[in-house]
């Protein structure tokens, strides 16, 4: 589970909150879908949740451990995945498993066995000892996902997981990430592709100018939207913003 | 010629505007500009007044060619070797050709630019050994009527023309090496093979410059046109011309150095154009796969800082232009750079007038010690592992804040792969040049061993400021990982603060010597363990002020 209560951000130099005063929480067994136009706060949002940004106001809290004040604990209860793949591209990608294992205390024998699934469910169980450097912008995405979970954290905080992936990748995260979700997990995760959303999430939140315009299941959204897609209540609620 | 001026603004603003955006936010540009005039200014009052000081005691011993001989030796080998890094960086480190060709420009325009901004960054190793000390050496020859208009004609064209044949040696082998390889794909193959090279080359051509540069019989029986056809075999030909020029009056050699400087950069533009274009557009930053995996590695577990300080040290060896600029260089290179430079028959000619000074033996065996210690410090500033440490994650630094691994022992593990690089260089000059000093000038080996220590201390507290400077403004905006290279890494300012300091720690027996007046046997030790105690002290604290930094970092 991630709380956050009125949570607030300015960025140096900017008159503008980034995030305004935002309460609002993630809840354990549910896929919790994060959109938001561009420049709305959700990076910065996601960064606070997992301490790259500090709080100037308010708290966040991971399974109950502040991200200020217990911040190595907090951190070992999520797993992150950011937007960005070109990350670590000089270690093989078995190298890189090794090494997220290493730093979040995985013991050595649920290793082997994590990689073997994943890496196959993946399809990129062959290609571990090759240099991240050498594979496409899917596998690198796919490799950062498997490193981010080796540790089997409760919390998933996936920024854009989709991007890159081919369709049986993107069909096995998604199966993943349902498979969490249905042992009593937290999956936050933002994209711009509403129709994946609209199919994967339980609950979403909407952001719009580091406010808060909606929270609450797809189905409360919907009927206080009837007759339209995700998309059109999506550009509709955002365009008085 | 517009599409050349632009380009070429565009490749010195991505060469500098990293430290300049860093300064600019800190002072303003009026203060940055500021800033950047009183360094020059400084530089050039301090090496001007040593030029000037020089005139008065090396041109009485009839020394004067010899001085020009050793600066601009100096000056071409040191833009010679520092200009690998910019060229190779500029020409294949970095993915913006394939951003400009696309662009209504020339590929000769793509490629002229990128000469011309390699050359213009050169300019800083003729200021220090050219342009500065020559203007207080002309100023005191002025003023004693020895140098008259002429010199002053010469020294403006030395300050032109100086970096022009070094630049063009380091891009031409480079290109040349690189067309060779063709067949090898990979950038960082091309990148390590052409680097290995020209070292190797900057080395064997350091060697015949100052065998060449300084045998007078050499150059005698060569003949020619007085002494300067005597130069022409000199590996730097155009300096040799500069050096006759700036003695005789005949302005033959002017001109020839002039020429000989154009021509070599027309030859480097020429086989760049020919050999550049052709190879960039083929290279790959991948190679085939590895072998298929077969789960053996997830046998152990490691721990955390070990996993850590394992991860760094790969990313660093595995990344041929860091591990080859930042581990290679400062630890090879600059050692037999050094070496070299003080075996000159110019140099031993110095130390031969100066030890003719009654009891001049001891105080020279610990000029000698101290030179050693500085000779250390100025490679161990060449080691950019520490000021560089999160600079090098480039987009990637976001995952030290998201991983539950306190900052301080990420930290710690990135600079004591740099910590390390520092202790090598330092037992390569104080243990091996340690065992010339006290074999052959009889300087008690625990003074050398105490000299040895203080430089340790001194090299860990360089690697902390280092690490300090940087974390007050890490330059992450440019990429991933596999764009690092020293071209993107631009100065945070780390690498003159740890320079500074690590001199500090090489002046400190000179400077204690003369207060203290005690034997060198007691006061060393005591030296050595106070700065051990001051760097370990000062290093933590400047090492948590680092981790409160990239706390605060976004």
């Amino acid at each position: 589970m991630i709380e956050l209560t009125h949570v607030s951000k300015t960025y140096a130099g900017k008159d503008k909150k980034a995030v305004d005063d935002l309460t609002w929480t993630v809840e354990d067994g549910k896929i919790t879908g994060f959109f938001g136009p561009n420049g709305a706060g959700k990076s910065t949002t996601l960064k606070m949740i997992c301490g790259v940004n500090s709080i100037d106001e308010g708290s966040i809290k991971i399974n109950g451990h502040d991200i200020t004040s217990d911040v190595i604990e907090a951190k070992r209860q999520f797993a992150y995945v950011p937007d960005d793949p070109d990350r670590f591209l000089r270690l093989t990608g078995a190298e890189y498993l090794t090494f997220m294992a290493d730093v979040y205390g995985t013991p050595a024998e649920k290793r082997a066995p994590f990689i073997e699934e994943y890496g196959h469910r993946f399809e990129i169980f062959d290609a571990l000892n090759s240099r991240i450097s050498d594979y496409s912008h899917g596998m690198r995405q796919k490799v950062h996902v498997m490193g981010a979970l080796i540790h089997e954290p409760s919390v998933w905080i996936l920024d854009e997981p989709m991007l890159g992936l081919d369709p049986k990748g993107a069909y096995e995260l998604k199966e993943m990430m349902r498979e969490h979700a249905a042992r009593g997990n937290s999956v936050l995760f933002s994209t711009h592709v509403l129709e994946t959303a609209d199919k994967l999430c339980d609950s979403v939140c909407i952001i719009a100018h580091g406010h808060k315009l909606f929270e609450g299941t797809l189905d409360e959204l919907k009927a206080a939207h009837p007759a339209t897609s995700l998309e059109q209540i999506f550009l509709e609620m955002t365009a008085h913003e | 010629m517009s599409s050349v001026l632009l380009l070429t603004r565009l490749e010195l603003q991505q060469a500098i505007g990293g430290a300049r955006g860093a300064i600019e936010k800190r002072a303003g540009a009026n203060g940055a500009m500021a800033g950047t005039a009183l360094i020059a200014a400084a530089l050039l009052a301090g090496l001007g007044w040593l030029g000037y000081m020089a005139y008065g005691m090396v041109g009485h011993l009839g020394l004067a060619k010899a001085l020009y001989n050793i600066l601009f030796i100096a000056c071409g080998s040191l833009t010679f070797a520092f200009s690998l890094p910019s060229i190779l960086g500029t020409f294949f480190g970095s993915s913006d050709t394939s951003d400009l060709l696309p662009l209504p420009v020339s590929p000769f325009a793509i490629v002229f630019s990128k000469a011309l901004g390699a050359l213009v960054t050169a300019y800083m190793w003729t200021f220090i050994f050219i342009v500065a000390p020559l203007a207080g050496w002309g100023i005191a020859g002025t003023l004693a009527g020895g140098l008259s208009l002429r010199y002053w004609v010469v020294y403006v064209l030395a300050a032109i023309f100086t970096p022009m044949m070094p630049v063009a040696y380091a891009g031409t082998i480079s290109m040349v090496i690189a067309a060779l390889f063709k067949r090898v794909r990979r950038k960082d193959a091309i990148t390590t093979i052409a680097t290995v090279l020209t070292l190797a080359l900057s080395i064997g051509g350091f060697f015949v410059v100052n065998q060449t540069n300084s045998n007078s019989n050499f150059m005698q029986m060569l003949g020619g046109i007085g002494d300067s056809v005597g130069s022409v075999v000199m590996a730097f030909p155009a300096y040799g011309f500069a050096v006759y020029a700036f003695i005789h009056p005949d302005p033959l050699g002017s001109w020839l150095f002039v020429l000989l400087s154009v021509a070599a950069f027309a030859v480097f533009v020429l086989v760049a154009r020919v050999v550049y274009m052709r190879i960039v557009t083929s290279l790959s930053s991948g190679g085939g796969a590895g072998a298929a995996y077969t789960g053996a590695q997830a046998q152990e577990q490691a721990p955390v800082f070990k996993a850590l300080l394992r991860t760094e040290v790969r990313k660093v060896v595995r990344n041929s232009s860091i591990f080859l600029y930042y581990v290679v260089y400062p630890l090879v290179i600059c050692p037999v750079l050094f070496g070299v430079m003080v075996m000159t028959d110019s140099m031993r000619e110095i130390f031969r007038k100066l030890g003719s000074i009654e009891d001049a033996t001891t105080m020279l065996a610990g000029y000698v010690l101290c030179m050693l210690m500085a000779f250390t410090v100025l490679s161990a500033s060449s080691n950019k592992l520490a000021t560089t440490a999160v600079s090098r994650e480039g987009s990637n630094w976001i995952h030290m804040k998201f991983v539950p691994v306190p900052l301080s022992d990420q930290i710690l593990a990135k600079v004591l792969p740099g910590f390390m690089v520092n202790v090598l260089i330092t037992l390569v000059f104080l243990v091996g040049g340690g065992i010339v000093v006290v074999t052959r000038m009889g300087l008690d080996a625990l003074v050398i061993a105490s000299g040895l220590v203080l430089m340790l201390g001194g090299s860990w507290l360089m690697v902390c400021v280092g690490a300090w400077c940087e974390s007050r403004n890490p330059n992450v905006e440019w990429g991933n990982d596999a764009d690092v290279n020293p071209k993107v890494l631009k100065s945070t300012g780390g690498e003159m603060r740890s320079l500074l300091v690590g001199l500090v720690y090489a002046a400190l027996p000179l400077l204690a010597s003369p207060l203290l007046k005690l034997d060198p046997r007691v006061f060393m030790p005591v030296l050595a363990v106070a700065g051990v105690v001051a760097a370990v002290v000062l290093g933590r604290m400047l090492l948590s002020a680092t981790v409160h930094n990239i706390e605060a970092f976004e």
